[in-house]
């Protein structure tokens, strides 16, 4: 992702960090600083965080005793049988290759369309981009697992409504959609995943230069020659960057595979993982090879993306200046892609939003039933009045609330700490700080949850079995992605107020609150309802370490999906949607009341 | 540098409360969980030949002095929350500390903790599978019940086992897409290419595979998982999604429903019903009330499953048409109904091979 930077100050800022005048004077690491014991603290909370518990995921697969026993980090508990039970059988070429084939068709798909979608919306006149951008924000919002629900209802061959509407459209004898396989799955996860391609090359679409592009138009080359040969190639890093983010998530995503691969015989390394730890017996130790390969391929992938993003900052140095990009008039040919986004807009969210909704109102324990003229004569409140009877929910929504308010705000704090050492000081061994915040975006959830849950099963912290250590593997969670927001937006404050403010004598901590801090709001909020909305949506970790009376609403979604009705869960469904939407208007309206302040 | 000292402090000061505040958190409300090492400074009630009702009573006192009792179970919320309110109206002042999880996360820490001494639950609701492995692991406690008057003559205990209730595993079909005249007598009916990809199994379905490998024996019956998987069975996991998709009409039959979830369809007037009677053998999977050996609340726990075996204990079960123990319960006879005219296996933990089951029901399937 490209970082603009606003002057040539900034730029030297950026490739020497400028120490504040009183420390400038001592070129060594001088441990009475209090930025060093700031440094300490966050490396340390980081350290038994994220670094313990991958620790503890690698040594599980390579131990043969049991977590927390005496006998697990002697040496002499050290086998590779974990490894080959995991490899035994043939099995695991069959599971590479379904992962392959879905994490890269998704990746393919998905990046196709959101850079469709942010195009429009960033960089032509298209009617309707902000509608289009609020279609995709509310689409973050919906749960996985509603996604794939309703596209069991809505393309099943035997049950799917757009089946049966297909049929009757075309006279067909046979259903033409079938959910049930490797393109169903690939389709499902493309929906889902779309927001975020779409929100990351907003971003990178929004912040290049268009010079270079206008340039080419005068000169004769056309819109789809400019795109090709100019637009692309500049925002090249953040594509190749997005690209790999993608292609992890495509690996340690759960619910789309849980729910359509498995009766589509396609089997991912994730449900693996969940296969080894949900059912009697139970085999960790092969959970944790699983998990540790995905980690292996993921770190590599994730140096490919530190390496891009490296070039990409150097990119947006080269061509830092203030601009703002202008849009192309696209001419009659707006409306073509005006209904091209309203489509992907409708398969992204208006259709499963639609069966969810009829789903929610059809009886408990009937199953469902394709949308029929029929069947509006049975549909009732029975669902809502149901789910908001149950204790489960409203304990749900009062820890979820709690959980995303209190690890959103501590990630965001620790983050900025984090994201300030390391682009504005030159303490060494800063750049393990970003590293290690990072890597947790290289461990799929379901192996972060099971190196939580050994490592509170292990310690004498009383922590296992109550809501905190959900709290715990939330702030580990979400530190990637809101570093990389933070880090952005810590390149774009210039130094020069904060070095005011400590010339005029105000410590470190007093200028880094009153001046640093202000700047940096908009991508603390940014940051912030990221993880807000994710700590939500978060199933697969929790499912691992949430205890009676801990629920979070990702469980509450999974209990009622194992024991209640799809009525009752879509009911719950459209009332989390309903609650982040809330939560994002108040988030939007507080954003603007700081942003008057500001500009005042 | 005195304004740095103050920043200094305030910072150490704020991430101590953080960590005490964790802490905290988990003292205050992990009670039954954080009760301390090994078994209570109390002394554990025995029966001394006094009447039921005597021992009880001693139990009870005993276990108020505990004060709380931790439960592991990995069933629904809901029905966790039915059992602590008769919990707390049959005896007042012993918290019951429900510790939920999914079924197989809830046997790793019950095992963790078996297996390095630092035993902090003290009763366990366990299918005969997991019971297998506990007890193998030297997690359970010899514990014969003394509630046992009401109990059906067939589930009186003859070992130190505390069963409570069990789960039945029947075909079902969508009465919508198929009839009951159609349906096969026999299980090997299945294999026909006329329900070629038109059943639904669990992909995780091991416990019900190892009804059928005990019924028909190894044998006979690793043959009919064979010929089963050949006729393509859809697979989803769930066994409430698996209902809800045979209730859409997603698939005409199910192999693997349990009981006491049909009976709510059929209920409900949803278009499924269960397959009576029932091909043979109808697998029946025993569920437990297991007290951890070394329980840091030894009374309580006891009291505990002897509780389960009272009718305000069983309701929980009977409120969800589940099968309970008791001979005088209605509910026990609409589950008797179901069962009729069906050879009935119960997977005992110790004359049952799960091992066995699970090898070749994922070797069948996976």
């Amino acid at each position: 992702m490209t970082t603009p930077v606003e002057s040539p100050e900034q730029v030297a800022a950026l490739r020497s960090p400028v120490e504040p005048p009183e420390q400038g004077r001592r070129r060594r690491w001088v441990p009475r600083d209090p930025r060093t014991f700031v440094f300490l603290a966050v490396a340390a909370i980081l350290v038994w965080e994220i670094a313990i518990p991958l620790i503890i995921l690698l040594w599980g697969s390579v131990s043969s005793a049991r977590p927390g026993s005496d006998e697990f980090f002697s040496p002499s508990s050290f086998t590779l049988d974990n490894f080959a039970r995991a490899f035994d059988g043939g099995r695991l070429t069959g599971v590479l290759w379904d992962t392959f084939v879905f994490a890269t068709g998704t990746t393919v798909l998905a990046f196709i369309l959101g850079t469709y979608l942010a195009w429009v919306c960033e960089r032509t006149n298209t009617p309707l981009r902000g509608f289009i951008t609020l279609m995709m924000v509310l689409r973050l919002i919906l749960p996985g697992i509603l996604t794939t629900i309703s596209w069991i209802f809505l393309a099943s061959p035997n049950i799917g409504t757009l089946n049966r509407w297909l049929q009757a459209l075309f006279g067909l004898q046979e259903a033409p959609l079938n959910i049930y396989s490797m393109a169903g799955m690939i389709w499902v996860e493309t929906m889902d995943i779309l927001p975020l391609v779409f929100l990351l090359m907003s971003a990178a679409l929004r912040s290049m230069d268009p010079s270079l592009e206008e340039a080419s138009l005068v000169a004769g080359k056309g819109l789809l020659r400019t795109t090709g040969r100019i637009t692309l190639p500049l925002i090249r890093p953040a594509i190749l960057a997005t690209l790999i983010l993608l292609l992890i998530r495509g690996i340690e995503t759960f619910e789309t595979p849980a729910l359509i691969g498995i009766p589509a015989q396609k089997f991912t390394f994730v449900v693996e993982i969940w296969r080894q730890t949900s059912t009697t017996p139970t085999d960790f130790g092969v959970a944790a090879v699983f998990a540790v390969l995905i980690l292996a391929f993921c770190s590599c992938l994730l140096w490919l993306y530190n390496h891009m993003t490296r070039h990409a900052d150097a990119f947006a140095v080269v061509t830092g200046k203030a601009f703002r990009p202008r849009r192309t008039d696209l001419g009659a040919m707006k409306w073509g892609t005006l209904a091209g986004s309203l489509l992907i807009c409708l398969f992204s969210l208006g259709l499963p939003m639609i069966i969810l909704v009829w789903a929610s109102f059809y009886p408990p324990s009937r199953g469902f039933q394709p949308i029929t003229a029929d069947g509006f004569a049975l549909l009732s409140w029975d669902n809502y009045r149901a789910v908001l009877d149950s204790d489960l929910v409203q304990r749900a929504f009062v820890n979820s609330t709690f959980l995303g308010i209190a690890s959103a705000a501590v990630v965001v704090l620790l983050m900025t700490v984090v994201a300030w050492i390391t682009v504005k000081t030159s303490i060494p061994g800063r750049m393990w700080l970003d590293h290690l915040s990072f890597a947790p975006i290289a461990i799929p959830a379901v192996a972060m949850g099971v190196a939580f849950l050994w490592l509170y099963l292990s310690v004498p912290i009383p922590v296992y079995g109550t809501i905190w250590i959900l709290f715990l593997l939330y702030v580990a969670r979400f530190t990637a992605v809101a570093l990389r927001i933070m880090s952005a937006s810590m390149t774009q404050v210039s130094d020069e107020l904060h070095e005011a403010a400590e010339v005029a004598g105000a410590s470190w901590w007093r200028s880094f609150r009153t001046v640093t801090m202000p700047l940096l709001r908009p991508g603390m909020l940014a940051a912030f309802i990221f993880v807000l909305v994710h700590a939500y949506r978060e199933l697969s970790a929790s499912l691992l370490v949430y205890s009676y009376g801990n629920e979070p609403i990702g469980v509450a979604v999974f209990d009622i999906w194992e024991n209640g009705s799809y009525g009752l869960l879509s009911a719950f469904g459209i009332l989390v949607v309903l609650a982040l939407a809330f939560f994002s208007i108040i988030a939007r309206v507080i954003s603007n009341r700081y942003g008057v302040k500001e500009e005042q | 540098m005195g304004q740095r000292r103050f920043e200094l402090f305030l910072a150490i000061v704020l991430i101590g409360g953080l960590v005490a505040a964790c802490g905290g958190g988990g003292e205050t409300s992990a009670d039954g969980q954080g009760g301390g090492e090994g078994m209570a400074d109390g002394v554990v009630v025995h029966t001394n030949g006094e009447s039921r009702a005597d021992y009880l009573d001693r139990l009870y006192k005993a276990a108020q002095e505990e004060g709380a009792v931790a439960y592991y179970t990995s069933a629904n919320t809901s029905e966790t929350d039915v059992i602590i309110e008769n919990w707390n109206e049959a005896y007042p002042g012993i918290e019951l500390e429900p510790v939920s999880a999914s079924a197989g996360t809830l046997l790793e820490r019950a095992l963790l903790e078996a297996e390095t001494g630092r035993v902090q639950g003290d009763v366990y609701h366990a299918s005969s599978a997991d019971l297998a492995l506990l007890e193998a692991a030297g997690a359970q406690d010899d514990y014969r019940p003394i509630n046992t008057e009401d109990v059906a003559e067939e589930f009186k205990p003859d070992d130190s086992y505390v069963f409570a209730s069990y789960l039945t595993y029947h075909p079902a079909f969508n009465t919508d897409l198929v009839d009951e005249d159609e349906l096969p007598d026999d299980w090997t009916g299945y294999c026909d290419p006329k329900w070629k990809g038109k059943v639904a199994i669990d992909p995780e379905g091991a416990d019900w595979a190892a009804g059928l490998l005990a019924g028909m024996g190894e044998e006979k019956g690793t043959a009919f998982l064979e010929c089963l998987a050949a006729n393509e069975p859809r697979l989803v996991r769930g066994t409430s999604n698996r209902t809800e998709l045979l209730a859409s009409g997603e698939y005409p039959v199910m192999l693997d429903g349990y009981g006491h979830s049909i009976l709510e369809y059929e209920q409900e007037g949803a278009p499924i019903r269960a397959q009576r009677p029932s091909p043979s053998p109808l697998p029946a999977l025993p569920q437990f009330e297991m007290i951890f050996k070394d329980a840091p609340h030894p009374n309580a726990a006891r009291l505990l499953a002897e509780f389960f075996l009272t009718p305000e204990g069983q309701q929980v079960w009977l409120d969800r048409n589940k099968a309970g123990v008791l001979a005088e319960d209605e509910q026990g006879q609409v589950n008797r109904d179901l069962v009729e005219g069906a050879e009935v296996v119960f997977l005992g933990p110790r004359d049952t091979d799960f091992d066995a089951a699970f090898r070749i029901f994922n070797d069948t399937f996976n």
